[in-house]
């Protein structure tokens, strides 16, 4: 093989590049790492969680017990899940809390990415990766046979034997310098967030949790308007994470803007209380991707593999919403495979197919495959955000109003209200939610 | 002789974040790079293009700023207090410039961020410090210093050992790229134990917010007729 800078670059130092270039450098390769932002993470917002198993994975096979895993920056253990259904004055939450939930390789964290990132970046370079931040690559380096052999950045070209693309969901390396297709506005949501301080304390108290633990919800309805989207929420050490995600093209449709449901959602009677006496010492905003596997580019190329929110590697279920644990697990497959390819002396996309057969055979790519019909099932049940939270309001009342008229039987109350949906349609639409999930 | 540009000193405001109780929270607990390190760098290397530029920061990590803008080598200081007083920041930079030797010349930062250590680190030396610094040219054993004056700038003629404080008026043209920064971080750094004197400590009496400016608003039900209100209400603030 001819002589390169490194053996690999990595584009990007979120979760999936700081994992791929830690991962490669641990099996010895030279890595660098060029990150846009002036800081890993100074670019990425996500709500957010990781659900830890796929870190846990990483770390078992490779830090030799050097991590501590108390010693990594997460906020707090999640070990309530609520989920909520919203009309414009109700709420309906169910929450959920076992054993289970907190258990290793289990478990799940939320994480602010500034400061996550900065100790992924650490812990890479720790292992030997060179890290230089505040450079955006312009493009890829390709020969005559087109096969990715660098990156270039102003006038400077740096060479490698693979390059791990993982600049994230906004990544336009892949559409401009691998032909990945632009994605459509139905496939690619705006997210916004916003951080509240709290004591520690108050958290708990207003979460029921225990020290060190936390809660997550998600919630659909009235918090974007009807349109399709969610609301999220999460608890982190002293503050909250509060947010929305709404698809560009309902965004598109919609008679107001993000930032008024954003607005009408922390004003909503089921959420105004949780950030009481707040201060609000964060925004943010982010594209996410939410087309699911039929989203996700072609990720082998001659010598070039493409990682995490790059590959749009994101499942947003209604119920669960996962990124970070696909990126990890895509880095480290992709980093595996590098390694594996320059050794063998084939970095061609045929030599570096051990990367998609590791993601097919994971849950990285089955999952997203089993839930596959699920996006576009969402993006075409808009009764989900506007008729089915009114639907949930009219049945609680009719279960939990006591007004001091005489009762009528529960299904008496309970049939006027399916019915007026139409009860075959209700079915219908529910049974297809259920089948693709 | 040696010059010396420091860099990377100073806590950044922005990551200050103030609460409603008065209570201050540091979301980076470290030096950043500061708007006119770059300059500051610059200055030191044209000030004395044949002698030895040293850059000198109290950043640990990446300490290759000013090595990949032509530093031959970098001094890091450890054991500061990054939120220490401006007087013990500055006695623990005039150490290390002394334990330096034959330094002919300390070139930092004029920072808003931290805007009395530039002149107390010239008092520490014992040398005279220019603020407002633009550009310097070496004319034989003599330093001519370009600095802002009023609305111009004055040329002040230096000779002997000096502090010089540099405001950098623009965002620097020409960023090092990877090759410099990954050359760079190759030169030598030596980590030292900073040393502080014996100074003394300033307290802080209070603060005061800035007079709140009242709001314009302007009824945009014509908004030719509000265009115009802006443009009127932009230039007599001075803004247009």
């Amino acid at each position: 093989m001819e002589e390169r800078d490194f053996d690999i670059i990595v584009i990007g130092c979120g979760c999936a590049g700081a994992i791929a270039a830690y991962v490669a450098a641990k099996k010895g390769k030279s890595v660098l790492v060029v990150e846009r932002g002036d800081f890993a993470g100074a670019k990425n917002m996500t709500g957010g969680r990781l659900y830890a198993h796929s870190l846990r994975s990483v770390l078992d096979a490779y830090s030799d017990g050097e991590i501590d895993w108390g010693s990594i920056p997460f906020e707090r253990k999640i070990t309530h899940e609520r989920i909520a259904f919203m009309d414009i004055a109700s709420a309906m939450t169910v929450d959920f809390t076992s054993e289970e939930l907190g258990r290793e390789y289990c478990d799940s964290y939320s994480v602010l990415r500034g400061t996550f990132d900065q100790w992924l970046a650490k812990t890479a370079e720790e292992a030997g990766c060179e890290v230089i931040c505040g450079i955006a690559v312009e493009a890829l380096l390709r020969d005559d046979s087109g096969c990715v052999y660098g990156i270039r950045a102003g006038e400077d070209e740096i060479t490698a034997q693979v390059v791990i693309l993982s600049e994230g969901a906004n990544s336009l390396l892949t559409e401009r310098c691998l032909g990945a297709p632009r994605p459509k506005p139905s496939q690619m949501a705006v997210g916004i967030k916003e951080v509240f301080e709290l004591p520690a304390s108050t958290i708990e108290d207003r979460f029921l949790c225990a020290p060190d633990e936390g809660a997550a919800m998600l919630v659909v309805g009235d918090c974007t308007h009807g349109y399709t989207g969610g609301g999220f929420l999460y608890t982190n050490k002293d503050s909250i994470s509060l947010g929305l995600v709404a698809t560009i093209e309902h965004l598109q449709e919609a008679d107001t803007t993000i930032y008024q449901m954003m607005d009408d959602f922390k004003k909503h009677p089921a959420v105004a209380p949780i950030i009481r006496d707040a201060a609000m010492v964060e925004h943010s905003g982010h594209m996410v991707s939410e087309g699911g596997y039929d989203m996700v580019p072609e990720y082998v190329h001659d010598g070039c593999l493409v990682a995490g929110d790059a590959a749009m590697l994101c499942m947003n279920l209604g119920y669960q919403v996962r990124g970070m644990d696909l990126a990890i697990s895509s880095g480290r497959f992709a980093a595996e495979a590098a390694c594996a390819a320059i050794d063998a002396g084939d970095v061609s996309a045929s030599g570096l197919a051990a990367y998609r057969t590791a993601m097919e055979e994971s849950f990285v790519i089955q999952d997203l495959k089993t839930y596959r019909r699920w996006p576009q099932t969402m993006d075409k049940w808009t009764r989900m955000f506007t008729e089915y939270p009114t639907m949930v309001r009219e049945a609680m009342n009719a279960v939990f109003v006591v007004d001091g008229e005489p009762g009528i039987p529960l299904r008496k109350r309970l049939w006027p209200i399916a019915k007026k949906r139409g009860v075959f349609k209700l079915i219908k639409e529910v049974g297809g939610a259920l089948r693709a999930l | 002789m040696t010059s010396i540009a420091i860099f990377k000193w100073a806590m950044n405001p922005h990551d200050e974040r103030v609460g409603s109780d008065g209570q201050i929270k540091w979301l980076a607990e470290r030096p950043e790079v500061g708007d006119d390190d770059y300059a500051a760098v610059q200055v030191a290397r044209d000030a004395a293009p044949d002698d030895e530029l040293v850059g000198l920061t109290m950043a640990s990590g990446d300490t290759a700023f000013a090595a990949a803008r032509g530093a031959e080598r970098t001094v890091a200081l450890q054991g500061v207090d990054i939120l220490a007083q401006p007087t013990e920041v500055a006695s623990a930079l005039a150490n290390a410039v002394k334990a330096m030797g034959d330094v002919s010349l300390v070139s930092i930062g004029d920072s808003a961020w931290s805007p009395m250590v530039p002149s107390l680190l010239a008092a520490q030396l014992g040398w005279p410090c220019i603020l407002a610094v633009d550009a310097v040219r070496p004319e034989g054993d003599t330093l001519v210093v370009t600095r802002r004056f009023g609305a111009g700038t004055q040329d002040v003629a230096v000779t002997g050992p000096v502090v010089l404080a540099v405001a950098a008026r623009r965002e620097e043209g020409a960023k090092p790229g990877m090759r410099q920064v990954l050359q760079a971080r190759k030169r030598p750094v030596d980590t030292v134990t900073a040393s502080i004197g014996d100074v003394p400590t300033l307290e802080a009496a209070g603060l005061r917010e800035p007079t709140a400016q009242a709001s314009k608003l302007f009824d945009g039900a014509d908004p030719a007729a509000a265009a115009a209100q802006l443009v009127s209400a932009l230039q007599s603030e001075g803004v247009l």
